[in-house]
């Protein structure tokens, strides 16, 4: 289905771009497909939640066939089918056929999209860029180990990368009848890069394929590590990571830990939970490190909890960032029955956090400059479902088309029972917030601990 | 308004005459000819010594109108140019914009009410409204069509006039 879609609009592209035409085409500017762009071709299309809607959305908000989009005349129209929650241009409610002019953002449930013409050339390369993740991070997953059910250890995980691509990777396999060694690795930076160089990491250490190491060394397979990755000689990338072996016959637990935070050692007493961590040097950032290792005894019934910092790393929906320690006691909390560990604690982080709520705009809110932040600035403010918090520091100039998108994604915040709060203007933007009467209808304050007062309020 | 004319990509700055008193700006219609033309008007700013807030009011004001021209003025055919003139007293700043794109009084248009509430603030016809309280004085012309084949037949006048005080 999914490769039906893709070719779909491939073949499609390349017949505009021998034509030289410029297309029409709807691109996700929030959630979790961000980037993905739907070209409208000459049939109607349906957008719903589920098939068989020809754009499948599935969020919240999104009615099962929600709205419907057609071109007239070159024209993109838009008219809702009796959606739950309406169907917005602008920040508008549509209540009937109505024109989506290129460059507005459509909002279906909590899903923004932006009307854009491109070229042939620009919809194949973006079509092409959506496989090639696709294809890479489904490569990731498939030398990711199959959970173990049965046996002396068992083993559960969720993988979720937090962009499209990340550079986190683990494995786990045993040694030998009896060593089991298990890793997990956070390359430096996003994107396909660092989930190449991850791979690369990976496949090593699954295959143990470290020339000349005794794999169940932990220090000598990170030391052997840090002189294959210099990051001189990787694009500057270097990488965390935590190394351990368990061998069953002696109950002990070999581990080695460079940047990493630790991994957690929890006993059936979960309040005697032990982190397990040795300090090292980042693996690839400087040369002939040697590795420090330690070893511990495992009770019996003890899970070992290892993690990568995208679960702590996190701002809530009141705006704290997260750090370790406030991951913790959901780490240490009971067990759910019915409910793997780390489903648990993947729900439990998925209902804490939040994109993050402020929002730094940043030189000339001209024509030209609006132009390009109003996608981005809608998907970050208005998509998210949050209090959003502007700051204006670095606006050197504001025109009424800056205005005009604050009074609409203060709109759309609005709508979804929060505030949209701006903070910090210099003169120049202040005057024309007074002189446009900005301030009689969304919050303008000083700083911004007034603006996350404001907000909360 | 009239109906959305397209915006060309060939916008930029075309010509700019300066005789130390008054400094005439020619653009072509496009989204470039904004920038092109804010930054022509700089060293007028400059040799004028104005001060930060009336700089960007006049920034502002050129902003909105070359904007609203290269964004909803011109319909295909005509040729597609705007004039740019500036001139200063000690008091005041003057600025007249003129175009040969639709007839659009950008005045006809009521002032719009004072923002009340988030729910009913309207979107449209902000950049006017904010130019029309930055100006001290604001008039429009229609001009009668007169036909000069390669030259310059300008259709609409904008002259607006901000305080520099």
């Amino acid at each position: 289905m999914e490769a039906e879609r893709t070719q779909f609009i491939s073949l499609e592209a390349i017949a505009a771009a021998k034509h030289g035409e410029r297309r029409h085409c709807l691109e996700q500017v929030s959630g979790a497909d961000i980037g993905r762009r739907h070209p409208i071709g000459a049939t109607t299309l349906r957008l719903g939640r589920l098939p068989p809607a020809d754009i499948v959305i599935g969020t919240a908000g999104v009615s099962r066939v929600h709205c419907e989009l057609a071109l007239h005349d070159d024209r993109l129209i838009v008219a809702d089918l009796g959606s739950t929650n309406g169907t917005f241009i602008d920040g508008e409610r549509i209540t009937g056929p109505s024109p989506l002019p290129v460059g507005s953002i459509l909002q279906v449930g909590d899903e923004f999209f932006k009307h854009e013409l491109l070229t042939g050339t620009q919809l194949q390369k973006s079509a092409e860029l959506d496989r090639d993740l696709a294809a890479a991070l489904a490569y990731v997953e498939a030398l990711l180990p199959a959970p173990l059910s049965d046996g002396p250890i068992r083993a559960d995980w969720v993988y979720r990368p937090s962009a499209r691509l990340g550079g986190d990777v683990f494995g786990y396999g045993y040694l030998s009848a009896t060593r089991f060694a298990l890793f997990l690795v956070d390359v430096s930076g996003h994107g396909a890069s660092a989930a190449m160089h991850g791979v690369a990491v990976m496949n090593l250490l699954r295959q143990s394929a470290l020339p000349g190491t005794d794999m169940a060394d932990p220090g000598a397979v990170l030391a052997a590590l840090n002189a294959l990755f210099q990051m001189e000689r990787h694009g500057d990338m270097y990488f965390t990571i935590w190394y351990g072996v368990y061998d069953t016959a002696s109950r002990q637990l070999d581990y080695a830990c460079a940047g990493h935070h630790p991994a957690f050692l929890l006993p059936l007493r979960r309040d005697d939970a032990l982190p397990l961590r040795t300090r090292n040097a980042l693996v690839g950032a400087s040369t002939g490190r040697r590795y420090s290792a330690a070893q511990t005894t495992i009770p019996h019934g003890a899970s070992l909890y290892l993690f990568s910092d995208g679960v702590f790393e996190i701002v809530t929906g009141e705006g704290l960032e997260w750090g370790l320690a406030d991951f913790l006691p959901a780490l240490l909390a009971a067990p759910q029955s019915g409910l793997s560990e780390s489903q648990r604690l993947y729900r439990h982080v998925c209902a804490q956090s939040r994109t993050r709520e402020l929002v730094e705009l940043d030189g000339r809110l001209d024509t030209a400059g609006v132009g390009a932040i109003e996608t981005a600035f809608a998907a970050m403010t208005a998509a998210v479902g949050q209090p959003a918090i502007v700051d204006l520091t670095r606006v050197t100039f504001l025109a009424s088309l800056g205005v005009r998108l604050f009074i609409s994604t203060a709109r759309a915040v609005d709508r979804k029972g929060h505030k949209l709060v701006l903070f910090g203007a210099t003169p120049a933007v202040t005057e024309i917030i007074e002189t446009m009467g900005l301030e009689e209808i969304v919050p303008v304050v000083a700083t911004q601990a007034e603006a996350r007062a404001r907000a909360s309020a | 308004m009239p109906g959305d004319g397209e915006v060309g990509s060939a916008g930029g700055l075309l010509d700019v005459v300066d005789d130390g008193s008054t400094l005439h700006l020619w653009l072509g219609n496009g989204l470039p000819s904004i920038e092109a033309g804010r930054q022509a008007l700089a060293p007028f700013c400059a040799r004028l010594a104005l001060p930060p807030r009336v700089v960007n009011r006049l920034e502002v004001v050129f902003e909105e109108i070359v904007s609203n021209i290269v964004r909803h003025g011109f319909v295909s055919g005509s040729a597609q140019r705007i004039r740019v003139t500036a001139s200063a007293t000690p008091a005041a700043v003057h600025l007249r914009f003129e175009d040969d794109g639709m007839p659009f009084d950008p005045l006809a248009r009521a002032v719009p009410p004072p923002l009340h509430t988030l729910a009913d603030a309207p979107l449209g016809g902000l950049g006017i409204a904010l130019v029309r309280k930055l100006a001290a004085s604001i008039s429009y012309t229609a001009l009668a069509e007169t036909h000069r084949p390669g030259g310059f037949a300008p259709v609409n006048r904008l002259e607006i006039t901000l305080s520099s005080a």
